[in-house]
């Protein structure tokens, strides 16, 4: 019971910390989204055996959620969710490649190495893109997209999904509320009711988008999902745009880690 | 006519699976009337609202809102009209904010955005939700929630106020703000609830329905005393109306 409530504070969670004020913020989405699809690209670029040069890209989304005060816990529990993900794609690698590789004068085999390749650049796309989902908010990301043409039917369906997961979430809390309430000093949901309890939670959640939907037309809803306003882009916004994006193409130019790796340890490297 | 004059003629409703919901409903509401609608549950109310609002249509008979039929055509101008309370404000409410809520529908308008704004603090400071602006609305208490609905109604400027079992969720204090707060509301209300108390310091007049008919539609005063004809639609006089239970003398 405690994890369902729990489940659903996380969804209402990350709407929550998208509000919050800090310099992040109040950064213009257009301009994080466009650093995000940068460094999106760029760590997507890296060959798969250099996992070296994917380390500095560890910094973007830390120091983006400090400068945000956003607490770097959530995102790493979101990266955790998706990891199995990850771990079941790339776990083949290491057992069919069994080849080595020299990376630092020490001798690895190929499959580990395009394994952690695989899982560095999943974990740093995913904590990017939840980065911007908690630092903008999905209302002023479907403005976003709205901004840079994307049809609005295909808005509509991510927005309407992504509040269609709290309903369900809501719903879920609730039948498993009123089945543990009576069902004393049992553990868990009996097998034999799941598919009855997933056939309501349907039904509950489908009347209840209907009831969210006839809400929505009532207040002049027409297909269009209008999030107010928004200023255009700042001085500031282009600073960001700039400055990151240098930073994060000199990245991919130019292997940090080895270079720092020469300098502290003599070139070694 | 004015265009505030709402008029069932004789209206017939069937759910998919048979079942007669609205059986040969007719009357007639004036402007600035405040109009309850009683009846057990299952009566037919909510579905007359439904109705009303034209979320669904009637199988027979017609409903207009002053010169316009409520048909698929008409929608946008009856809705323009009317704003609807839902009986669960989490139906209602599912934006981001309480502000974004709010702001929902005059944005729909395609409002410039400082119309909007001055519209939604109206109606937040209207409902007493201001303070609740930047708040999550799944995060607020069910009185909270209930004026918060209100505000999104209201930041619509319907000419028509339905309210759906308004007071439900709501503590006595809240209800007694919210009972005053809809008595500043100067145009016409129409109200469906079980608390009869409501009906009688709010609505002038009220129209009883039973099994999708109408049984009576008189003053308020008249219908919320008459304890045959209530208990034979199974309600009860109002508390305030009651006798007292020990010495049986009228309040």
């Amino acid at each position: 019971m405690s994890q369902i409530i729990q489940a659903i504070s996380n969804v209402n969670q990350l709407d929550d910390l998208s509000r919050k004020k800090s310099i992040v913020h109040d950064l213009h989405p257009l301009s994080k989204f466009s650093v995000t699809i940068i460094f999106l690209v760029t760590v997507i670029s890296f060959d798969k055996y250099n996992i070296t040069g994917l380390i500095p890209f560890i910094f973007y989304p830390l120091i983006m959620l400090l400068a945000a005060d956003i607490p770097v816990s959530v995102i790493l529990k979101k990266v955790v969710i998706v990891e199995p993900l990850i771990i079941g794609i790339g776990i083949l690698n290491p057992l069919i490649l069994k080849d080595t590789i020299n990376i630092f004068g020490l001798s690895f085999s190929i499959g580990w190495v395009i394994f952690f390749s695989i899982l560095i650049k999943c974990s740093l796309t995913v904590a990017a893109g939840f980065t911007y989902l908690v630092t903008t908010g999905m209302d002023r990301i479907a403005l976003t997209m709205r901004m840079l043409r994307v049809p609005k039917i295909f808005v509509l369906q991510i927005i309407l999904t992504y509040r269609y997961i709290s309903i369900l979430s809501d719903e879920v809390a609730r039948i498993t509320k009123a089945y543990n309430l009576r069902s004393i000093n049992k553990k868990g949901i009996k097998r034999i009711v799941w598919g009855s309890l997933v056939g309501q939670l349907i039904l509950r959640t489908l009347n209840r988008a209907d009831r969210i939907y006839n809400a929505m037309c009532l207040r002049h809803f027409s297909g269009e999902y209008h999030t107010g306003y928004i200023k255009h882009l700042a001085l500031k916004d282009v600073l960001f745009i700039i400055i990151c994006s240098t930073i994060i193409i000199t990245a991919r130019i130019f292997n940090f880690s080895v270079l720092i790796g020469n300098i502290v340890f003599g070139g070694r490297f | 006519m004015s265009h505030h004059i709402i008029e069932a003629q004789n209206i017939y409703f069937n759910y998919p699976d048979g079942h007669n919901v609205i059986n040969g409903i007719s009357f007639k509401i004036l402007h600035g009337e405040s109009v309850g609608i009683i009846g057990s549950n299952g009566a037919g109310k909510s579905t007359l609202l439904m109705l009303l609002m034209g979320l669904i249509f009637t199988e027979k008979g017609n409903i207009s809102i002053g010169e316009v039929k409520i048909n698929k055509k008409n929608l946008n101008i009856i809705r323009q009209r009317m704003g609807m309370l839902f009986q669960d404000p989490d139906d209602q409410l599912f934006m981001p904010t309480v502000y974004e809520d709010v702001a929902f529908g005059p944005r729909n308008f395609n409002l410039d955005e400082d119309i909007v704004k001055k519209r939604v603090i109206e109606a937040l400071e209207k409902t007493g939700t201001f303070h609740l602006s930047d708040r999550s609305p799944c995060r607020l208490s069910s009185g909270e929630k209930r004026s918060a609905a209100l505000a999104s109604v209201l930041s619509m400027t319907p000419d028509i106020l339905i309210l759906d079992e308004p007071t439900s969720f709501l503590d006595p204090k809240s209800r007694r703000r919210l009972i005053n707060l809809l008595n500043t509301f100067k145009h016409t209300k129409i109200i469906t609830t079980h608390d009869l108390d409501m009906v009688y310091d709010l609505c002038e007049r009220t129209i009883i329905i039973k099994d999708g008919k109408l049984i009576a539609d008189d003053i308020s005063a008249n219908l919320l005393t008459n304890k045959k004809l209530l208990d034979s639609c199974g309600l009860e006089v109002p508390l305030s109306l009651q006798n007292c239970p020990v010495c049986k003398k009228a309040k």
